[in-house]
Order: structure tokens, then C-alpha cells, then sequence
């Protein structure tokens, strides 16, 4: 065992001492604090609340569960607790804090269209001071609700709006974070990964936003608790469900109709989504008037048992969510596919009397993608990934506000891969391994002013076998505030990837991207990423950060556009560079939001000894985004995209190429040339820029019995001919989706 | 008066970006020159064709209609410290749909690259042309000692009692075992028959799959692909296959006549197996694939050179093995 290896078992020994010998650094005289905040209407946790006692001048927000807890609080003295939220009323609650003791508080927030006033913004500030979320972008589901509609609110779309987010056009929900490829990012619905996270040819989302309580999107330079890919994680929380009444929603758009059914349980709540395509017209407007036969549904439901009298402080949840995707021809001459995903988790998630949670879960993901060839050339094929995952991750906060954070993973991947190469031979290139991971992390939050957190990972074994592995995955975040209105980020981590797609980024829609594990001719894929930035707020409401970034990988899986023989690898390793610097503004006034972002980046992909602009690349990206709150039940929201051209390869003239069919078929080689087009340097030149401008005017109107939401969206408002590609063959350009109305309407009972 | 102005400015913004930005899919023509020779080590006689990289203002190159022949160069080919010049020449134009020239190209018919010893060496081999305005372009591969091909395994007769379930060819060289991973196979199989047509007995071939997939109007056949391997395998089912479907639908089977089957190697040097299976790659109809890597080895411009040979082997056919398809048996005369 090497040395590194020794040091880290001694760092998790040193630390467990330390997270059972620890005693508060106030003496006798404090105590903690816990709390939920939740939806008054419905019981729904809500988290990324501003939580302040201004007795203290101390803040924080909710996490996801909706959990706040203050370690080292003063006891025997009145205080007061501020919670806060976007689109809630304020609540402001007294409490008495017992030496030694857990307080507990619930408090239930109402829904209100009154914005935040100066107490929150305090909180807020104060939360803010020494959070280490640089590259963190959190979500709510009303954030999510208010962006302008593609048709449907779609969980993936929304990530565009976001600096140093890349999307390749209107017919792909695909997305690509600091310059990193589709596959390096990882996609959760409540720990558990999603593969195929996309509907109809990845044009939209296979989330239903229905099922949505709020995500947290880390860009970059993550923390220790997430692990197995190179760029980012989406983390999506799905609702409890209405802990209060039963409730059903359902809502109708060109492309689906959904439904959503909550309420309680003894104990718990329960809740079900469903959601299934009704029609393929709207898809014919994403792909240049071709009409393909998709079918799609998603379904997902989610249980919940916390009764205190059989669990204390604890609460047990199973959900599980199905997706499923056909493309089904009825005709010999073109292909069949077939797609589906199925999730399954438990989680049990414990508080204690002491500042410890813990949380133990499970969770099992499959997803299945079929290619029939039928009477055509295409090569059959058929991939399966299961992935069955247990997990622990222990939380302890420290009096002095420090935390550590320890985690244990064991992760049993299957791949199939079968392919029917085209002398119809079968073959199954499928694999299966184990991976064993543990982390650890210690936030150091007792200064005002400075947080940090220090951690690694440890990958005991690879996938791919091999034996013990020990690599490490070190990461390090700090936070910086010189004074209240300026703050100083930055971050570092090393991250490994060791599952791939087999996707060519040449394509400009590949519909089939089969998973496999990096197979062991093969080192894992690695990253470093470096990111600083600035985060200030010298004018009042006006959020303004900074952030710039430089990510690395080697050893990335590259598909190897050069091989022609079927003994030559599928796969060789490549590497990518990408840089940039990204400006994000908020705003909130009155009733009016304004979210402007622009990206400045440049990224590289390195494989076969060429270096290259991916695909994605763009060089310049500007969003705006507004939302305007009309009052009696009215609001708008606009958002306007840009990107600078996308590269592409041009064509630098035509030569008579021999036809080598000729020598094998006998036939006479002497006059057998044919046109054939060449390509100069590969993405060299740089498509037109892409801009769209939506437009979504939402109305609710309420019912004694219901309420009822109807939206209305143009897409693409003024008709910008955005190229898709650009077909050498035919010289026809393809442009993507022309000005599209839609609407939208829902019913809540 | 102010709302008119902003109303004038947003319309005027609007229309602006709402146009549609023209691309231009080309980039600057660099003049290059494309070089095309594949040796046949079996003849004498070798061609080369010599044509210049053009434009066109349309996305259609068969929109070219002046022939991009290059004229005047001088190609040479150095094998075993001779040199042989190509001359040029040209013959009627089989297809002028596009230009309608003669088919002009080069050729020499002196280059003899048989094997004439037994444990013979590859042996480099290189070309060079010299074009009239001072560009050369060169390039080399090296000769495959076809000479000393050695057949280890085959069918005497088909089929084999040996070997009940499949017929083996496997082959190797002779004189450099380890040669034989250098070079790329093609194989074929082919019965050799007659049918009777007009009371004449008119003689026929049909290559035997390596696979056959589905029946009837969905039916595929996948023959050999181009391989390293030096051996590949005929079912029995997909030679009992070739032996039906000569005669399918005909009840007369007495109009056939079988006799012995052809096996066929084509052995080439990497240059030519990249070239021809480059070409063979293709993608399903939703995957818009919107590059493909270009093969060249030739330095100073664009094109191949590569090498090739051929061996035949003849295996008859078992006289009860015939007659069981209801067949006549046609002896070796």
C-alpha cells in the first residue's frame, strides 16, 4: 500500500477521533438549534431558504431536505428566527435554546407574491458570507416554473441560461458545461444517476418538471460527495408530495399531457407523476419538417414515512422513476429504435440528538437502448447499463460551525454492449466491475469572513477490474469576503470518469449513444479543474460575479474516428482544454427579476494528433432573461440566447477519387473515379451566430375547487433563421426551429 | 413621440437580426494534385492517374466539366535499383456524363513484381512524379511475396468428411511467417456452374456468404469484409445455401451443372485495405454524420499507392454432395 493511501486512512482515523471528541468550544453555555422549513399548502419541503437570527447575525440556507441547523447557539436567551423565501411570506419566530440540547423548530412558510424584503436580503448576505458554493447554481422549482417555455417547462433547457453552459441548437437538449463533452455530466434524480436523461431524440428532457422540488447544478470543481464524471452534476430533488391533502394536477401542451397525484399517508406522503407524447407535430418544427414516429412516457412516483412515534427524527423514502422512448418506422427499409430508463432508491435519512446526520441509500438504474436494423445496412445493436449503488454519507457540525463530512460508496456497474458486425457475427463488448470509493471532507466555517473545505476522494478499485486502484481524487474550495459587499472564491479538484458513451461529437444528431465502461487498454479519463471568482454586490439588489475557469482531462475516451479495420480500437485516449471567463448579473426589484450572463470560452479537444474546436465550442455566449410579476394572477417572462457560430469543417474542393470497389468486384479499375469531397482543416471555419428570442405570458386563475395555469409561448419570437447544418452532399442548409407559438394549460385540484 | 421612436428602433433592431446570416461552406481552393496507383503484382501492366483538386460554384461536383487530368508529368518507379517511367495514354470514355474526353491516364507495362524465388522478401518500392510545374509528390509501400503463399488448410472437396460443420481456409507465407500480419484478405468462394439456357449450357458463378440473416423478402447475405486474419470460414448451411438458391424456383434441376468452387484471395498492403474500407463505413439515417477522415500517402499532395496481388485455389465438389440438389455432375475436363 503506498504511501499516499497510508496518510489518508490516518487523515479518516484523526478525523473520526476528532468527530467523537470534539466538544462545543462555548462550553456549557450553548446549544443547537434544528429546523425544517416547509410549504404551509402542501407540507413540501423547501430548501435554499434564507434562515437568520438577527440576535447573532448569523444566516444560512435550508439544503435540500429543507434542513437548517445552528451549532453554538446562546442559551437561556430569547431569540428570533428569520426565514425567508422567494415567492413566501416572511416568518419571523421566538425560541429558547437549552444548554446541550437540540431545539427543534418547524416552521411553515405561505405562499405570497410579496418580494423579499430588507430583513431576508440581510439573511441573505449574511448566509453568503462564507458559503463555499462557488460554481453552484441551486434551482427551486418556482425558479424553474418562471423561465420562458420550449414548448414545455424543460428541466435541461433551463440549464442554457447559466454562464459557461453550451447547448448545439434548438434540436437537442443536450448540454455541455465548460467546455467539457455530453457524457461528463452526471444527472441525478434523488442520488440516483439517470443515463439517458433525454426524450425524442434528445430533444427534450425525460424529467418531468412536475416532479420537480428543486435542483442544484454544480458547474465545476465539485465537492467530494459526488464522483464519476469530468464536468458537472445536476442534482434533482424530486417533491415529498402534499403532506396536508390529497391533490391532482394535469396539464395538456402540443407535445404531452401529464399528470401529477399527492397527498398523505399515515406517517408520510405520497406522490405520482405520469406524463406521455400526444402528438409528433410539434417535433416535426425541431427537425427541419421530418416527421419520425416518437413515442414517449415518463412516469415516477416517490414515498415518504417519517411517523416520529416508529422512526424519531428520521424518514424513509422509496421512489423510483421509468422512462421510456420508441421510434418505431413500420417499414422494413428504415430502422426501429427503442429506448427506456428505470430507477429505483431507497434512503433513509436519520437526524440524531447530537449535530450528526447520516444518510443510507440505495439505489438501482438501468437503462436499455435498442437499435433495429430491419431491412437496412444499420448495424444491430442493443445496450444495457445497470447500476446498482449503496451509499453512506455522514454529516457532523462541529460547535465552532465546522463540518465533516465522511462518505462510503460501492457502485456494481453492468454493461451490454451486443453488435452485430455487418457479416452478421454477434458480439457482446459488455463488462462489469465494481467500484469502491470512499470520501472525506472537513468545512472549515467558524470565521465570518473565510469558509473552506478540504476533502479527497479514494477509488479503491476500477470498473474495468484490474485489482486495487488508489487513485485519489483530491478537491479544495475556499471563500474569501473582504468586506460584505466582495467576496473572493475559489476552487480546485481532480476528477475521474471511467464510464463512456460511444458518441461521435462529428454528429450533429446521434440518437443512439450506447454506455460502456472505459474498457482497460484504457486509463480512466481524469480532470483538474482550476476556478476563482468574484462575487459582489456594491449596489443594492444587484448581484454581480466573476467567475473564471481552466479545466484539463487526459486520457479521455475518444471514439476513433480512424478506425477502418475491426480489429483497430474502438476507443483511443484524447485529451481537452478549455478556458474562459464567465460575468453573471441578478437582479430583483419589485416585482421585476433580471438574470444576464455571458460566457467568454474557448475549448480544445486533442485526439489522433489534432487539436480541434469541439462541436459545442463557442466563443461568445450572452443570455437575458426577465420575469415581471403583472399582478392579478398575470406575469411574463422573456429570454433572449446569443451564441457565436459554432465551428464546423468547410469544404475546400473536390477531386476524382478512386472507386476500390472496382478492384474487388472485378470490375475495371482503370476508369473507375468518382466525385469525392474534400474537407480542409477540421472545424476550422465557424457557423453563423445563433440567437432566438422567447416570449411566455402565464395566467393563473383560481377556482373555489381549482386553480387553472395557461401559458402561452412563442419560441424563437422574431423568426431568426438559425442554421442547423449545413448538407455538403446537397449544398441544402438546414436551419433550425422557425417562430413557433404554443400553450400550455394545467389544472391543480 | 418618444414611444414611436423606441417602437421605430425595436422594429428596426428586430428586423435586423431576424435575417438569415449566409455561410459559406467553402474555404480557399489550395491547388493540390491527386495521385492514384494501385499495383497489380500479378501483371505486367500498371496504370496511374494523375488529376488536379477543382471547384465548382454549386454544391454538385459532377457540376465540373473540364477534365482535371494533369498532363506532362513524369512518374518513375524505383523497385531493386531499376527504374520504370510511366507514359501516357488514353482510351474512349466509358461514362461522359461529365466530361467528354477521351480517359486520359498513365501507364507501364514493364514492371514486373512476381515472385521469381522461393522464400522471397518484401521489397520497398516507390514512386515518385514530377510534375511540369516543379511539384513532386512521392510515395512508398513495399511488394508481397504472393510467390510464396502457402495454403495450410483447405477443403480437398466440398464438403469436407473431415470437418462436418464448416470449410477452412487458412494461409500463410512460406518463407516469412510473420509477414503474414503485415498484409489485409479479402477472400471470396464461388460455385462454378452451368445452366442450361436454349438447350446451351451457359457457365455461371455465385459467391457464398458468410452469413445469411432472415428469409424471404427480408433475406440479407453478408459476404468477407476485408481482414487481417489469414483464415475464414464457409458454413456447410451457407454453401448448401448458394447450392439451392442456383436453382431457386427452376423445378427442372437437371438444367444445372455443378462442378468445383473457386476460392479467392486478394492480399494487399495496408495503404489500399484502409482505402477500400474507408469507403465501406456508413451510418444509420438519423445519425447525421457531418465529417469523415480523408486517406492520403501521398506526400506533396493527395491519393494512393498501394499494392495488391491475388491466389486462387480450385476445390471440387463431392459428386454425392452434387447429385443430392438433384444436380448433374460436370467432370474436370
Amino acid at each position: 500500500m503506498n504511501k499516499r493511501i497510508t496518510l489518508f486512512l490516518y487523515l479518516i482515523m484523526f478525523f473520526s477521533v476528532l468527530l467523537f471528541t470534539q466538544k462545543s468550544a462555548y462550553g456549557q453555555e450553548t446549544g443547537n438549534v434544528r429546523g425544517i422549513v416547509t410549504d404551509s399548502t402542501n407540507g413540501e419541503a423547501l430548501p435554499f431558504c434564507s434562515v437568520y437570527i438577527p440576535e447573532l447575525k448569523r444566516g444560512m440556507t435550508t439544503d435540500a431536505r429543507g434542513i437548517f441547523l445552528f451549532t453554538g447557539v446562546t442559551t437561556n436567551k430569547r431569540l428570533s428566527i428569520v426565514i425567508s423565501y422567494v415567492g413566501y411570506n416572511t416568518k419571523k419566530q421566538y425560541f429558547l435554546v437549552a444548554p446541550q440540547k437540540m431545539t427543534q423548530l418547524k416552521v411553515q412558510l405561505s405562499p405570497s407574491n410579496i418580494n423579499i424584503g430588507e430583513v431576508e436580503v440581510e439573511g441573505e448576505r449574511v448566509r453568503r458570507e462564507n458559503a463555499t458554493d462557488i460554481n453552484l447554481q441551486k434551482i427551486s422549482a418556482r425558479q424553474l416554473e418562471a423561465l420562458p417555455k420550449s414548448v414545455e417547462t424543460d428541466v435541461l433547457r433551463s440549464l442554457q441560461y447559466m454562464p459557461g453552459v453550451q447547448f448545439t441548437g434548438d434540436a437537442s437538449a443536450r448540454y455541455y458545461v465548460r467546455g467539457g463533452s455530453n457524457n461528463q455530466n452526471l444527472v441525478l434524480i434523488d442520488d440516483a444517476p439517470i443515463y439517458n436523461p433525454y426524450h425524442a431524440l434528445g430533444i427534450f428532457s425525460a424529467v418531468d418538471p412536475e416532479m420537480i422540488n428543486s435542483m442544484e447544478f454544480y458547474k465545476g470543481a465539485y465537492p467530494t460527495e459526488y464522483s464519476g464524471r469530468l464536468s458537472s452534476v445536476l442534482k434533482i430533488i424530486t417533491k415529498d408530495g402534499n403532506r396536508n391533502r390529497m391533490s391532482a394536477q394535469g396539464s395538456l401542451s402540443f407535445l404531452s399531457a401529464k399528470a401529477l397525484v399527492e397527498g398523505p399517508i399515515p406517517g408520510g406522503s405520497f406522490m405520482i407523476t405520469g406524463r406521455k407524447s400526444i402528438s409528433t407535430e410539434i417535433l416535426k418544427k425541431f427537425l427541419n419538417d421530418k416527421s419520425y414516429p416518437i413515442d414517449f412516457y415518463d412516469a415516477s412516483f416517490k414515498v415518504n414515512y417519517a411517523d416520529p412515534a416508529v422512526l424519531k427524527d428520521a424518514k424513509f423514502t422509496l421512489h423510483g422513476f421509468f422512462s421510456g422512448d420508441n421510434l418505431m418506422n413500420n417499414n422494413p427499409l428504415k430502422q426501429d429504435f427503442k429506448w427506456s430508463n428505470t430507477i429505483i432508491g431507497l434512503d433513509y435519512f436519520q437526524l440524531s440528538d447530537s449535530p450528526l446526520f447520516y444518510d443510507v441509500s440505495f439505489n438501482y438504474s438501468k437503462v436499455y437502448g435498442e437499435v433495429f436494423p430491419n431491412d437496412t445496412p444499420t448495424k444491430a445493436s442493443q445496450n444495457t447499463v445497470e447500476d446498482a449503488c449503496a451509499k453512506v454519507d455522514v454529516k457532523y457540525v462541529y460547535d465552532n460551525k465546522d463540518e465533516l463530512n465522511v462518505g462510503f460508496k460501492i457502485q456494481e456497474i453492468h454493461t451490454g454492449l451486443i453488435l452485430k458486425n455487418s457479416t452478421g457475427f454477434v458480439s457482446d463488448l459488455g463488462t462489469k466491475g465494481t467500484e469502491i470509493s470512499v470520501y472525506l471532507k472537513y468545512m472549515m466555517l467558524r470565521f465570518g469572513n473565510f469558509g473552506a473545505d478540504v476533502g479527497t476522494r479514494l477509488n479503491l478499485t476500477r470498473l474495468a477490474g484490474g485489482g486495487f486502484a488508489g487513485m485519489f481524487e483530491p478537491r479544495a474550495r475556499f471563500t474569501y469576503r473582504f468586506i460584505p459587499e466582495l467576496a473572493l472564491k475559489g476552487a480546485w479538484g481532480i476528477y475521474q470518469q471511467e464510464l463512456t458513451t460511444i458518441s461521435d461529437e462529428n454528429e450533429v444528431i446521434s440518437l443512439y449513444e450506447p454506455w460502456i465502461i472505459t474498457p482497460l487498454y484504457l486509463k480512466p479519463a481524469r480532470s483538474i479543474h482550476y476556478t476563482a471568482g468574484i462575487e459582489t454586490e456594491f449596489v443594492k439588489d444587484l448581484v454581480i460575479n466573476f467567475d473564471g475557469y481552466y479545466k484539463i482531462a487526459r486520457d479521455l475516451a475518444v471514439v476513433n474516428d480512424q478506425k477502418i479495420f475491426p480489429e483497430e480500437k474502438d476507443l483511443i485516449p484524447g485529451s481537452s482544454e478549455s478556458y474562459g471567463l464567465e460575468v453573471l448579473l441578478k437582479n430583483s426589484q419589485n416585482n421585476l427579476n433580471v438574470n444576464v450572463s455571458y460566457t467568454l470560452s474557448w475549448a480544445f479537444i486533442e485526439a489522433n494528433g489534432i487539436r480541434y474546436a469541439p462541436r459545442y465550442d463557442s466563443r461568445h455566449n450572452l443570455n437575458i432573461t426577465l420575469d415581471y410579476n403583472l399582478g392579478a394572477g398575470w406575469s411574463a417572462s422573456v429570454a433572449w440566447v446569443y451564441n457565436s457560430g459554432h465551428p464546423f469543417t468547410q469544404i475546400r474542393g473536390y477531386c476524382d477519387k478512386l472507386n476500390a470497389d472496382a478492384i474487388f468486384t472485378g470490375g475495371l479499375i482503370l476508369q473507375s473515379y468518382l466525385p469525392y469531397i474534400l474537407l480542409g482543416d477540421r472545424n476550422m471555419a465557424r457557423l453563423p451566430d445563433y440567437h432566438r428570442l422567447d416570449i411566455t405570458l402565464s395566467k393563473q386563475i383560481t377556482f373555489s375547487f381549482m386553480k387553472l395555469y395557461v401559458d402561452l409561448s412563442v419560441i424563437n419570437a422574431y423568426d431568426r433563421k438559425n442554421i442547423f447544418y449545413f448538407d455538403r452532399k446537397t449544398g441544402e442548409r438546414v436551419n433550425m426551429l422557425p417562430i413557433l407559438p404554443t400553450a400550455t394549460i394545467k389544472a391543480e385540484l | 413621440m418618444k414611444g414611436a421612436v423606441l417602437i421605430s428602433v425595436a422594429a428596426l433592431f428586430v428586423c435586423c437580426i431576424a435575417c438569415q446570416d449566409s455561410v459559406n461552406p467553402k474555404a480557399e481552393m489550395k491547388n493540390q494534385t491527386v495521385f492514384y496507383c494501385f499495383i497489380n503484382q500479378d501483371t505486367l501492366f500498371q496504370t496511374a492517374y494523375l488529376s488536379r483538386v477543382y471547384d465548382v460554384n454549386t454544391s454538385n461536383p459532377n457540376d465540373n466539366k473540364a477534365d482535371p487530368f494533369v498532363e506532362g508529368a513524369v512518374i518513375r518507379i524505383d523497385y531493386k535499383s531499376n527504374s520504370y517511367l510511366f507514359s501516357d495514354s488514353s482510351v474512349e470514355r466509358i461514362d461522359e456524363s461529365r466530361y467528354n474526353t477521351p480517359f486520359r491516364f498513365y501507364f507501364n507495362d514493364k514492371l514486373n513484381l512476381k515472385s521469381t524465388v522461393l522464400f522471397d522478401l518484401p521489397m520497398p518500392i516507390s514512386v515518385q512524379v514530377s510534375l511540369a510545374d516543379g511539384t513532386t509528390l512521392s510515395s512508398n509501400t513495399q511488394t508481397i511475396p504472393s510467390g510464396d503463399i502457402l495454403f495450410e488448410k483447405y477443403p480437398m472437396v466440398i464438403p469436407d468428411k473431415a470437418n462436418a460443420t464448416s470449410e477452412t481456409f487458412q494461409w500463410d507465407f512460406f518463407s516469412t511467417k510473420n509477414s503474414v500480419e503485415k498484409y489485409y484478405y479479402l477472400s471470396k468462394l464461388e460455385l462454378l456452374y452451368t445452366k442450361r439456357i436454349n438447350g446451351a449450357d451457359v457457365p455461371m458463378k455465385m459467391e457464398v456468404p458468410v452469413k445469411t440473416i432472415g428469409s424471404g423478402d427480408a433475406e440479407e447475405v453478408r459476404y468477407p469484409e476485408i481482414t487481417r486474419q489469414n483464415l475464414v470460414y464457409f458454413s456447410i448451411e451457407n454453401i448448401k445455401y448458394v447450392m439451392n438458391k442456383i436453382s431457386e424456383g427452376d423445378p427442372d434441376k437437371n438444367n444445372y451443372g455443378v462442378k468445383n468452387m473457386i476460392f479467392t484471395l486478394k492480399i494487399m498492403d495496408k495503404n489500399i485495405a484502409q482505402y477500400y474500407a474507408a469507403g465501406q463505413t456508413f451510418k444509420d439515417e438519423f445519425s447525421m454524420r457531418i465529417d469523415a477522415p480523408d486517406l492520403t500517402n501521398i506526400n506533396g499532395g493527395l491519393g494512393m499507392f498501394g499494392i495488391y496481388a491475388q491466389r486462387t485455389k480450385s476445390v471440387g465438389l463431392d459428386r454425392g454432395f452434387a447429385a443430392s440438389f438433384g444436380y448433374r455432375y460436370l467432370e474436370n475436363k
